[in-house]
């Protein structure tokens, strides 16, 4: 007997919680209003997500991050002005690819011959280096040969 | 011909992997197959707990592998479905008592004898996890529609996608809360598997019975009418080959007003 009158009351308190629920539905028509302009927790979840698995995707570090955006000013920079702080570099995702998206306000463009200075600096700059890397592998190889015979 | 050796993982913890090994487990040999589930957490072993063969195990996984036993003596028999077994893990060793290359061979030695082999992964994506699927074909993904326990499994899903063996790998949405997704409060089962663009196995809703079937050490499948229960053989048939709808979950049912509306609307045939 206990048993049958423990499912009736669920039953009741079913029927008159599902009752309550049209009632209010019915007559409220301003919560519905409401509920529409407040923010659904689950979009929230969901846009977090995206943007958390594709970090996680992409398997950058933020250290990465950071430097793969000096890198990428310093050659934009050769050929126009641009805003170095106002650069924005992120991750986008369009269903299955990650696209890298970069926005990069450009101040001004650079003439001819500015454009031509930069590049060649560049160039001797990386001579140089090739020359000092050079310069301290013949040093290694120097310091090697006069080791060599003193072991022996 | 030999079995299918699926293995059941999540990345994170108590999402319902050990729950969801033993009722697939349970709803397969039920449906005629010859199933063997292997618990590879070892030093934390749950399973033989929710079949409630936890007084019948005298041999466990690591005991076969250090040869003490035969593997036929360390496979425990379900008490009601002769056709279902199960190897425990041991509580006393700890992960590394096993390697892949041992946990590969167990696997193969049971699909000569068995129709499938249920492997039911340890959380984490470490030593456990690697041995789990060192001998699976396919997999079966669980997760629940929180955030922490979705974004784990993405990264399952990136491991096993690197993994050759694993020829396919489904979902399982585990612990949903129908009313809660009619109100926008939780990831929708279609939000879940567009963002980890994976295919869906099955859906299962939340379900208090879970914590009675785990107190009795009987799986919800063999409880009549539990919501959960019937989405897990549901499941199992799927597994099988057969043609299951998932049902919907993401709009509400009618209500009383609706009806009655709906029978105003319906046009009349004159």
């Amino acid at each position: 007997m206990k048993l049958l009158d423990r499912k009736i009351t669920t039953k009741i308190n079913d029927m008159i919680s599902d009752l309550v629920a049209t009632c209010s539905r019915v007559l409220s028509t301003e919560a519905k209003v409401n509920e529409e302009a407040s923010y659904d927790s689950k979009d929230d979840a969901k846009n977090r997500l995206k943007l958390v698995l594709m970090h996680d995707r992409s398997q950058l570090t933020p250290c990465q991050m950071e430097q793969m955006r000096e890198e990428m000013l310093d050659v934009i920079s050769r050929y126009v002005e641009i805003d170095r702080d106002a650069l924005d570099l992120c991750l986008e995702a369009e269903t299955n690819t990650i696209a890298l998206v970069a926005n990069i306000p450009v101040v001004r463009a650079k003439n001819e011959e500015e454009i031509q200075n930069n590049i060649e600096n560049v160039q001797e700059q990386l001579q140089e280096e090739v020359q000092e890397t050079a310069g301290v592998q013949e040093d290694i190889q120097q310091e090697e040969a006069q080791e060599q015979p003193g072991h022996s | 011909m030999s079995g299918r050796v699926i293995v059941i993982t999540s990345g994170k913890g108590g999402v319902g992997k050990t729950t969801s090994t033993a009722n697939i487990g349970t709803a397969l040999a039920k449906n005629g197959a010859r199933v063997a589930m292997i618990d590879t957490d070892i030093g934390l072993r749950n399973l033989d707990l929710l079949m409630g063969l936890e007084n019948r195990i005298v041999y466990t996984l690591v005991d076969y592998i250090q040869e003490k036993c035969k593997l036929q003596q360390a496979l425990v028999k379900d008490k009601k479905i002769p056709t279902l077994s199960l190897l425990a893990a041991a509580q006393t060793s700890d992960k590394t008592a096993v390697t892949a290359e041992q946990m590969k061979d167990i696997c193969d030695k049971l699909k000569e004898d068995f129709d499938y082999v249920l492997v039911d992964s340890p959380a984490g994506i470490e030593q456990g996890f690697q041995n789990a699927i060192a001998g699976a074909n396919e997999a079966i993904i669980i997760t629940t529609p929180e955030m922490s326990a979705v974004r784990d499994a993405d990264r399952i899903i990136g491991l096993l996608e690197a993994n050759e063996n694993i020829a396919n790998y489904k979902l399982v949405l585990n612990r949903v809360r129908p009313k809660m997704i009619q109100s926008n409060d939780m990831l929708s089962v279609n939000d879940v598997t567009d963002i980890l663009s994976v295919k869906l196995l099955g859906v299962i809703p939340e379900d208090e019975n879970i914590i009675v079937s785990t107190n009795k050490g009987e799986p919800i499948v063999n409880m009549e009418n539990a919501r959960a229960g019937l989405a897990y053989n549901n499941i199992a048939r799927r597994i099988l080959g057969e043609e299951v709808p998932i049902p919907d979950f993401e709009t509400p049912p009618p209500t009383f007003v609706d009806r009655i509306k709906n029978i105003f609307l319906t046009p009349v045939k004159i």
